[in-house]
């Protein structure tokens, strides 16, 4: 066990240089660069050389990356172009807050489809399983963008419910009630966003499950279906969640891009947006890498709980 | 057997999850109770002594000497002052200055400060402040100099007395005083001296000024705020409290509006109907804009293929197109936007004439022509201007194919002149009141000169403008001039769009507090609460 996770944490730095090289040649593709953005028309030519050269943007691209990675490995995550702040600051500041939105969005709507799947799968056929999965099918189909809107217009507009823009109002940081009401929305956006692919899944391992023999003998044994459901199936349909959780793990940083920037939810999603739009190599590279960490870590993680859970799997067998 | 168990552990999770979720839907509803009538309204209501402004990104630097994004200019206008404004009429407001002279020779200027003018710490301004910053600003390192420079050579300034600073110009220049006086926000020297690098876009401490606000707070991505200065030489702002909200999707910014949650923000004019119909006040005003399709002149090399082109256009279609009515643009017909002083409409304006047109690609022997049009095509405006343009030459027997890419690379490209893929492109200035200022764009070889274009005459006759000091003689030169470049056909103007903002109608003194370009207000601290 030991050794396979060595070896697969081997595998690691190769992957995420790998990762890095092609996004940071991908961004110098570009007909243009961050200076561009950051220029106007009264600036004349050798203002703009000279930012260029302070930023090292005439330099080859591998002596650029060179020295971005060279910096990395040494714990320097360094400054963004455009606004010249350690990026290490900005994402310590900004993940706590990303994650405060995602993981409970994230957890209920786990539970949420646990539910609605079991529901349906042990249920198949039937008027429930249909309303369900048709439920999941749209939820899928719409774009979290255009739900998000419809919900600031419903609640934020039409009820006044709640306000609409960021995590809590000026002045009031730090107040729960004020951060629960800025919550809300964004909050079931995510959990709109994220159930319905779950709750499918959950539902075919149901049905899947259902199948098998046990739920036969247990039937023959006088078990309602309630119990089949969370004594035996329930837990064999953990199984597969488990690894969903593993992969998961990257939705925690970048899950949210979309619904943060509607919001204005001071997370990374709009950082990281404004970067990637205006070329800020060494911000968009920052997020990739940390992207990529977690999700090569997560896929561990899922394998190796996978083995501890089950006790039919042993690493190896397969190999 | 198992029955009582497996109802037990069923009851359990039951007992959990129905508790929870109760307690879930009794803390939002609870919270949105309390929250009741804490929600502005968009009409009538009590003064809360505060002002939401919801901005679209956060500005690019707050560092007096080298800011010049339009947040950054608008944090800076409320926090620190400038020696004097130049109107859009061209008349010169002082601010912190008490006179301003400029020497018989044109080779100097004398500025004298207003008595007693302190800063928000207490600190007496002075002439010292002045040189110093100016002197800071003249650095070309610093990333914003190039105003400061008459050729190769820097303005330098010098404090004669407490209050008095003389500018040194190198050489005659008309467009002088204009950019001395033009986004230079003077720092104070007591606490930024030991500063060794002036080309951050963030000093520490934030902010020290002499604005009628001062910044409280920074949160990165979320808001700025502000609260009166004491020691503000003007009058004291009506509403002491000022929040800059920074809210980068349009949607969310008009239900704020619409809310309440926000006071004021720029809108578009397909948002115009919703929010009047919310019950805000709509204020369009000109920013001496001109957006216009340009020619790559190193392609399409044959002036008489321009003319063609530009004959073909129907300016009105396009802009009621783009803009949606004519409450919301002005027709631009030169280089310079119509409400610029030293505009002129006596130029060719390529009304459209599809026979000239025709008669043109004739006479230059192009037939068949087809060519590119590079535009930002994630601006909705733009996007329909080059989709009419299409429809419009399409029609004059010309194919236009269109490319809309990202902003920074259609410039990028396109200055790339003969090797470029494009052969034409939209886009749009700002470049303010001194007719010298265009010359970036349309001298030979200039920093933002698109068009590849390239006219000795057109040369010579931005060197007579930036030198002649009598303004009627000026004004002639450049009259001439917009005549010139308008008959070499490498731009069509198309219109000054104007900038809308929209208002809570609980907020007034709009006109007191006056719609400007780039900054919004020209002074924040005029506004009010009825």
């Amino acid at each position: 066990m030991a050794v396979y996770i060595l070896r697969r944490l081997a595998q690691v730095l190769p992957m995420l240089l790998l990762v890095t090289f092609v996004v940071f040649a991908l961004l110098h593709a570009a007909p243009y660069d961050v200076v561009d953005t950051i220029t106007t028309p009264q600036m004349s030519e050798e203002t703009k050389a000279a930012m260029r050269e302070r930023y090292g943007l005439d330099q080859p691209i591998v002596v650029q990356y060179g020295l971005w990675l060279g910096n990395v490995l040494q714990g320097d995550f360094g400054y963004s172009l455009a606004s010249r702040h350690p990026i290490a600051e900005e994402l310590a500041a900004r993940i706590p807050n990303t994650i405060l939105l995602v993981a409970p969005a994230y957890v209920a709507a786990l539970l949420l489809a646990i539910v609605l799947g079991l529901i349906a799968g042990s249920r198949r056929g039937t008027l429930v399983d249909k309303t369900i999965d048709s439920l999941s099918g749209v939820g899928i189909a719409t774009p979290s963008f255009w739900f998000a809107l419809l919900v600031i217009y419903l609640f934020g507009y039409q009820l006044r419910w709640f306000p609409i823009i960021g995590m809590h109002s000026v002045g009031k940081q730090g107040d729960p009630v004020d951060f629960l009401l800025h919550f809300v929305m964004p909050f079931l956006v995510l959990v709109v966003a994220f159930f319905p692919e779950l709750a499918r899944y959950v539902r075919s391992a149901t049905i899947s499950q259902f199948s098998q023999d046990y739920v036969l003998v247990q039937r023959g044994f006088g078990a309602s279906r309630r119990q089949v459901l969370t004594r035996h199936v329930g837990r064999n349909v953990m199984l597969p969640i488990i690894t969903q959780l593993g992969l998961a793990l990257p939705i925690l940083v970048t899950g949210a891009i979309v619904t943060e920037s509607i919001f204005g939810w001071p997370g990374i999603g709009p950082y990281f947006l404004t970067a990637t739009r205006s070329l800020d190599y060494p911000v968009v590279l920052a997020v990739l890498l940390l992207s990529a960490v977690l999700v090569i870590v997560g896929n561990l993680i899922a394998d190796i709980l996978y083995v501890v859970v089950d006790p039919r799997i042993r690493i190896g067998a397969g190999s | 057997m198992h029955s009582e168990e497996d109802s037990k552990q069923m009851k359990t999770k039951r007992r959990v999850i129905a508790p929870i979720a109760l307690a879930l839907a009794a803390t939002i509803g609870l919270a949105a109770c309390a929250q009741g009538d804490a929600e502005p309204e968009t009409t009538g209501g009590e003064a809360t002594g505060q002002l939401t402004y919801a901005i679209a990104s956060d500005p690019s630097s707050l560092n007096p000497i080298n800011v010049a994004d339009r947040w950054g200019l608008t944090v800076t206008n409320i926090v620190y002052s400038p020696l004097a404004r130049v109107e859009g009429d061209g008349t010169v407001v002082n601010e912190l200055a008490e006179s301003i002279e400029p020497a018989e020779d044109g080779l100097s200027v004398t500025v004298t400060l207003k008595d007693g003018l302190k800063w928000s710490d207490g600190e007496p301004l002075t002439a010292d402040d002045v040189v110093f910053t100016y002197t800071n600003k003249a650095v070309r390192e610093n990333g914003n100099a190039d105003l400061l420079y008459v050729g190769d050579q820097p303005i330098t300034a010098e404090a004669t007395d407490e209050r008095t600073v003389v500018f040194h110009l190198p050489s005659v220049s008309a467009a002088a005083l204009s950019n001395i006086a033009t986004e230079t926000y003077i720092i104070p020297e007591h606490v930024y001296g030991d500063v060794t690098d002036f080309s951050v876009p963030e000093l520490d401490p934030l902010a020290v000024g002499s604005g009628p606000y001062t910044l409280t707070e920074y949160e990165r991505g979320q808001y700025l705020t502000f609260e009166a200065n004491e020691n503000y030489y003007g009058e004291a702002p009506k509403i002491p409290e000022l929040t800059l909200r920074i809210v980068s999707n349009a949607d969310t910014v008009k239900t704020a509006l619409q809310t309440g949650e926000a006071d004021a923000s720029f809108a578009t004019p397909d948002q115009i109907g919703e929010l009047e119909g919310a019950g805000l006040n709509v204020y369009p005003y000109a920013e001496g804009r001109v957006a216009y399709l340009g020619l790559n002149a190193a392609k399409i090399t044959d002036p008489k293929v321009r003319q063609a082109i530009f004959f073909a256009l129907d300016r009105d279609e396009i802009n009621t197109g783009a803009f949606l009515s004519d409450d919301y643009y002005e027709n631009a017909y030169t280089i310079l936007p119509p409400s610029n002083t030293f505009a002129t409409e006596d130029v060719e304006k390529y009304e459209q004439d599809t026979d000239a047109s025709a008669a043109l690609l004739e006479e230059a022997g192009a037939s068949d022509l087809s060519f590119t049009l590079a535009y930002a095509g994630a601006d909705p405006a733009q996007t329909t201007e080059a989709t009419l343009i299409q429809q419009q030459l399409k029609d004059a027997g010309i194919t236009v194919e269109l490319a809309g890419i990202e902003p920074a690379a259609v410039f990028e490209e396109i200055q790339k002149g003969a090797d470029s893929q494009y052969d034409a492109f939209l886009g749009g200035y700002i470049m303010g009141q001194d007719p010298d200022a265009y010359s970036l764009l349309y001298r030979t070889g200039a920093s933002a000169n698109y068009f590849s274009y390239s006219n000795p005459a057109t040369d010579a006759l931005f060197d007579q403008g930036a030198v002649e000091l009598d303004p009627d003689a000026r004004k002639a030169i450049y009259a001439d001039l917009q005549a010139q470049i308008a008959e070499d056909a490498v731009v069509f103007p198309l219109a000054d769009n104007l900038k809308i903002l929209a208002v809570n109608p609980r907020i007034g003194g709009v006109e007191d507090a006056k719609l400007v370009p780039i900054y919004t207000f020209e002074n924040f601290g005029l506004l009010t609460e009825q």
